[in-house]
């Protein structure tokens, strides 16, 4: 049991609405080692919330229960909000979709990072500017003195995404969960982020729950998927045994992308979802 | 109409866009045949989506023209202009209103043109783009996205254009849900004669819509390809090879597994 890093059992998120309760998560249960998971579904399938009720990001109005939520042994459940803050950054990162919306905007890159180092870290200002031009340095900004004194609105996306991975590493996590790190970049960025990333959890032997809706990315990048669909985990697989999923919804997605090869003027694959899909 | 058949329906020489000091796009030029649907490549920043607004008129043309059936265009686009050729924009979150019915938002384009037959070519549009007349009375945030996309789709035909200028129609939705788009957009140009400028960072999509396609890079074309070059990689530029490569996906690179 000590095993896992992470291990989740029947974990249930549920929305108050005027129209009665929402159940965005229907008892979502995995466990991880230091491995890279993928997690995959369409919008609205719960995979964000997925990675948001593990740090106990939560909006205040959803009801999180949970058989089981561990982390490294510990029960995030029923963690006093003051130990959960020592985990939240320091043992357990996030990584989100848009950068320029995570960075505060009125600070400095470098300063940003010191404030994670020196929060994370207890290090002093002193030591954690050196540490803000080595992490920066590893996400291979091969300028670290001028990038520190940038703000967030005067680099580029690819730019700021790497800044927010070193924000990141800075603090050592054990887990990284990476909420769609990618997807508001370039193809040819894409790549050279999701290289680093790569590296940076391969050096560090960390955990990585990566969020994506690109079943391709995911399970090209991954050692597992699990595939969500309306707040369930439908099929959970190897990454290299996508070409064997059971699951139609598995297989629709991934045939509804289009190949490079792909003839023009002929139509694509649609997913036909069917209801048995929600109860199943 | 006369000449519409043999003369490219629309075509850009030379075209410039400045925004002040910057320099968007730099002498770019093509001809979009009639009935064909052309696409434009590249990654942000390289300009494509500038060239369908300097089109469109949402940007400046500062060198060279845009054709229109042979004619160049004015600063002020004609009333024939505005009718045969109509924009459908990247998010469909952005671009209905969030406090405006279905109905209110497809009346306002026949509204402009003064056109008849308001309910009529509502309903029309609307069951063209695969929804039907309960639609109608909804607001946008009560449509998921792909729905979203159809309206905007809807009021683009109403008009009865000739002419889509399509702004990363599909990048915003779901994979499956873009599927479906791409789908619908595919039927309406076979049933409709309809001529598609395609815009996508997305090469898989370009190729599965698109006969000719330009690859853009910081504001200048680097490199025309058909349809067939693309897909079977017979490309010369080093950078149009990069963006093939890279839309492949991810594969870690000292250890790289080929597949199966």
């Amino acid at each position: 049991m000590q095993d896992h890093l992470l291990d989740i059992r029947n974990l249930r998120v549920t929305f108050a609405t005027p129209a009665g309760p929402n159940e965005a998560l229907r008892g979502v249960s995995f466990a991880m080692g230091r491995e890279k998971i993928g997690i995959v579904g369409e919008s609205g399938s719960g995979k964000s919330l997925t990675g948001k009720s593990i740090l106990g990001l939560t909006p205040g109005r959803a009801s999180v229960t949970a058989d089981r939520l561990m982390f490294d042994g510990q029960d995030m459940l029923t963690m006093p909000p003051r130990q959960l803050r020592q985990i939240r950054g320091r043992r357990i990162g996030l990584v989100m979709q848009d950068p320029k919306y995570c960075l505060n905007p009125v600070k400095t890159v470098g300063r940003q990072i010191a404030t994670a180092a020196i929060a994370g870290r207890g290090m002093t200002m002193a030591a954690a500017r050196a540490e803000t031009v080595r992490v920066l340095r590893a996400v291979q900004i091969s300028d670290p003195e001028r990038v520190m004194r940038a703000y967030p609105h005067e680099v580029s996306g690819g730019m700021a995404q790497r800044i927010m991975l070193a924000m990141m590493v800075v603090c050592e996590p054990d887990l990284l969960i990476a909420d769609e790190p990618t997807s508001a970049l370039d193809v040819t960025v894409q790549l050279e982020v999701l290289a680093l990333l790569d590296q940076l959890i391969t050096a560090r032997g960390m955990g990585l729950i990566f969020i994506s809706h690109d079943l391709r990315l995911v399970s090209q990048f991954c050692d597992r998927v699990i595939v969500m669909y309306a707040g369930r985990i439908v099929e959970s697989l190897a990454a290299n045994q996508l070409h064997n999923a059971q699951h139609p919804y598995t297989r629709g997605l991934m045939n509804c992308l289009p190949a490079i090869d792909h003839k023009p003027g002929q139509r694509l694959p649609v997913l036909k979802r069917e209801a048995s899909w929600i109860t199943e | 109409m006369d000449n519409g058949m043999t003369q490219a329906p629309l075509s850009v020489a030379g075209l410039g866009v400045e925004f002040s000091d910057f320099r968007a796009v730099r002498d770019v030029s093509f001809d979009v045949r009639h009935g064909e649907s052309f696409g434009l490549v590249g990654e942000s920043g390289s300009g494509k989506s500038t060239i369908l607004r300097a089109i469109g008129g949402l940007a400046p043309i500062s060198h060279g023209t845009v054709r229109f059936r042979g004619e160049p265009v004015r600063a002020t686009r004609s009333r024939a202009f505005r009718r045969a050729v109509q924009m459908v924009f990247q998010d469909p979150y952005g671009s209905l209103h969030p406090r405006q019915t279905v109905e209110r938002q497809l009346s306002e384009p026949i509204r402009i043109l003064g056109l008849d037959d308001r309910m009529d070519r509502i309903r029309q549009a609307i069951e063209q783009v695969g929804l039907n007349a309960s639609f109608l009375y909804r607001f946008p945030h009560q449509l998921s996205g792909g729905q979203r996309q159809r309206i905007a789709i809807a009021r683009a035909l109403l008009v009865q254009p000739e002419i889509l200028l399509l702004d990363e129609p599909t990048s915003a939705l779901d994979v499956s849900v873009q599927a479906e788009v791409l789908n619908l957009l595919m039927d309406l140009r076979e049933t409709r004669g309809l001529t598609y400028l395609f815009v996508s960072h997305d090469l898989a999509v370009v190729g599965a819509m698109c006969e000719r396609i330009l690859v853009m890079r910081n504001g200048e074309a680097v490199e025309l390809l058909t349809g067939d070059q693309m897909r079977s990689g017979r490309v010369s530029t080093d950078y149009a090879r990069q963006l093939l490569r890279a839309s492949e996906g991810y594969q870690p690179g000292i250890t790289r597994r080929e597949a199966g």
